[in-house]
């Protein structure tokens, strides 16, 4: 998609862009910036923990590595990367708000 | 905390503060949005040359002339569709990443404004009769989510919080947080070019969360100070702001243009970063109302960012539209095309008592452009009045 400069921008403003020529190119790119997100925000909060749980003495890097969560852990985990997976694919429902 | 109110980005007890989570998308965001901006985009002209315009040529048989034909050359690259959607996506998800922790906090910033609006020396006055401009109707600028007329109710404030906050992760961006505010800029620049002039009654229009409004209020205690905009949310937000920061303003839900005060009943009347998100007949009207509104020897000033497109060449002008087209920024050119020196004398300024041109921020990081104005016969200082051509590049709000 290229702007019309002959058009009034309010008319472009109404609907989200297309830039590819290629259908489904644009929701992807917003996929791939809302993984490299969650990306982030997982590796801010490790290194979060791990230097608390550090400082505090508490545990060795080598602990984490050898840790394996209950059942009701599992659950919540995988609850959790199912609201993951909904705001990675939130361009493919504009109409539900991501959260 | 911070008061120092002579800053950009005072801190005050209405900004909703962020979580480790919270934190991490936008600091993900500010990342994302600076590569984009300030190590992508600046490639754009390699790929225009390398592969754009060559393509081009091949097809048609001659080099592209207008904007509109370097606009096809460009947006047929897949690098600058690359770069356009990622754009395009980093600033709709720095908007979920500044909206989380509002949302999060929605009630208790929704009382803390009832609050300090029920003990209030300033006062708000909303007026739901007003109609606002097309663009403000049908456009979320900056892609800000339910534009600056959401409304949803008689205690919302999100489009205000929305607006601050999305405001102040951008200028921890460009590291701008902590330098002279816009309205401490011009204040700077009203000593220098009017020594004698010391307001009483100050209108602010288009004030949006009232950022530029308070160092006004601050500056000049013994003044009265009037703000228009014509978003409720926006209004009720700043009018909360201001008392939090103890500045006393009085808003009013108003159109800039036709604002409900008489004649000569002020004798400054600012607007900071205005001109930009409006039409062109919306600007000359913005001129001839603070015409209006000036008492004989009152100033206007306008202040917005130095964006001159006639400075730049065809290319840099198309990568300029994107923001036009694609990022909320509907009236871009038309406020870097404008003539501002034109719409001073059009509204009945002197150009003898005018004053357009560019204006260094205290630290000169950055300059911004004004255009003033004094009513009447006062005179104003000959050395600063001189009409500056000099004009710089701009950077997108
Ligand atoms: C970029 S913001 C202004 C920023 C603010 N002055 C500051 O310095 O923080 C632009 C504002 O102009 C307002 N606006 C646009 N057209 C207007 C009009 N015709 N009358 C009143 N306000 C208008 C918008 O609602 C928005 O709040």
């Amino acid at each position: 998609m290229k702007p019309d400069f002959s058009k009034d921008p309010i008319e472009a403003a109404q609907q989200r862009p297309i830039f590819f020529d290629t259908p489904g190119m644009d929701e992807l790119v917003h996929m791939l910036v809302a993984m490299a997100e969650e990306v982030a925000v997982l590796s801010e909060r490790l290194d979060n923990a791990q230097a608390l749980l550090e400082s505090k003495g508490v545990l060795s890097p080598a602990e984490l590595d050898n840790y394996v969560p209950d059942a009701a852990t599992r659950q919540q985990r995988l609850a959790q990367h199912q609201a993951r997976i909904a705001r990675l694919l939130s361009v493919l429902q504009p109409d539900v708000a991501a959260d | 905390m911070s008061t120092d109110s002579s800053i950009r980005n005072p801190d005050h007890p209405l900004l909703a503060q962020a979580n480790a989570e919270e934190g991490a998308r936008q600091r993900f965001v500010l990342a994302l949005k600076g590569h984009l901006g300030r190590t992508l985009r600046p490639r754009m002209h390699e790929v225009y040359q390398q592969q754009a315009l060559p393509r081009w040529q091949a097809e048609q048989g001659r080099s592209p002339e207008t904007e509109q034909e370097v606009a096809e050359a460009l947006y047929a690259e897949p690098r600058y569709q690359y770069w356009s959607a990622l754009a395009r996506a980093a600033q709709e998800h720095m908007w979920l990443a500044v909206a989380a922790p509002i949302e999060r906090q929605r009630e208790s910033l929704q009382s803390q404004c009832e609050s300090l609006r029920q003990s209030a020396r300033g006062s708000l006055t909303l007026n739901p009769e007003v109609a606002p401009p097309r663009v403000l109707r049908e456009v979320d600028i900056h892609l800000q989510p339910g534009g600056y007329l959401r409304d949803e109710g008689p205690q919302d404030i999100m489009a205000g919080a929305l607006y601050e906050a999305g405001g102040n992760l951008y200028s921890q961006g460009e590291g701008v947080g902590t330098r002279e505010s816009k309205a401490d800029c011009a204040m700077r620049f009203l000593r220098e070019w009017a020594p004698d002039f010391t307001p009483r009654r100050i209108l602010d229009l288009a004030c949006s969360a009232g950022a530029s409004t308070v160092p006004y209020a601050l500056a000049f205690p013994d003044a009265e100070v009037h703000a228009v905009d014509l978003g409720p949310g926006l209004l009720r937000y700043a009018h909360a702001r201001a008392e939090a920061l103890g500045a006393t303003v009085h808003f009013h839900q108003a159109d800039a243009t036709a604002t409900p005060f008489d004649d000569g009943s002020f004798d400054l009347v600012v607007s900071h970063n205005a001109m930009h998100e409006m039409s062109p007949e919306t600007q000359q009207a913005l001129f001839a109302e603070s015409h209006r509104l000036l008492a004989p020897g009152g100033v206007c000033l306008h202040q917005d960012v130095p964006l001159r497109l006639a400075d730049f060449d065809t290319f840099s002008r198309v990568l300029y539209r994107w923001d036009e087209f694609f990022n909320g920024e509907p009236c871009w050119s038309a406020y870097g095309n404008n003539d501002c020196e034109a719409l001073l004398e059009a509204a009945g300024f002197d150009p003898e008592h005018s004053h357009t041109g560019l204006f260094a921020m205290l630290d000169n990081s950055f300059s911004w452009y004004f255009a003033a104005g004094r009513k009447g016969a006062a005179s104003c200082n000959g050395t600063a009045s001189q009409k500056s051509t000099a004009r710089q590049q701009g950077a997108a709000a």
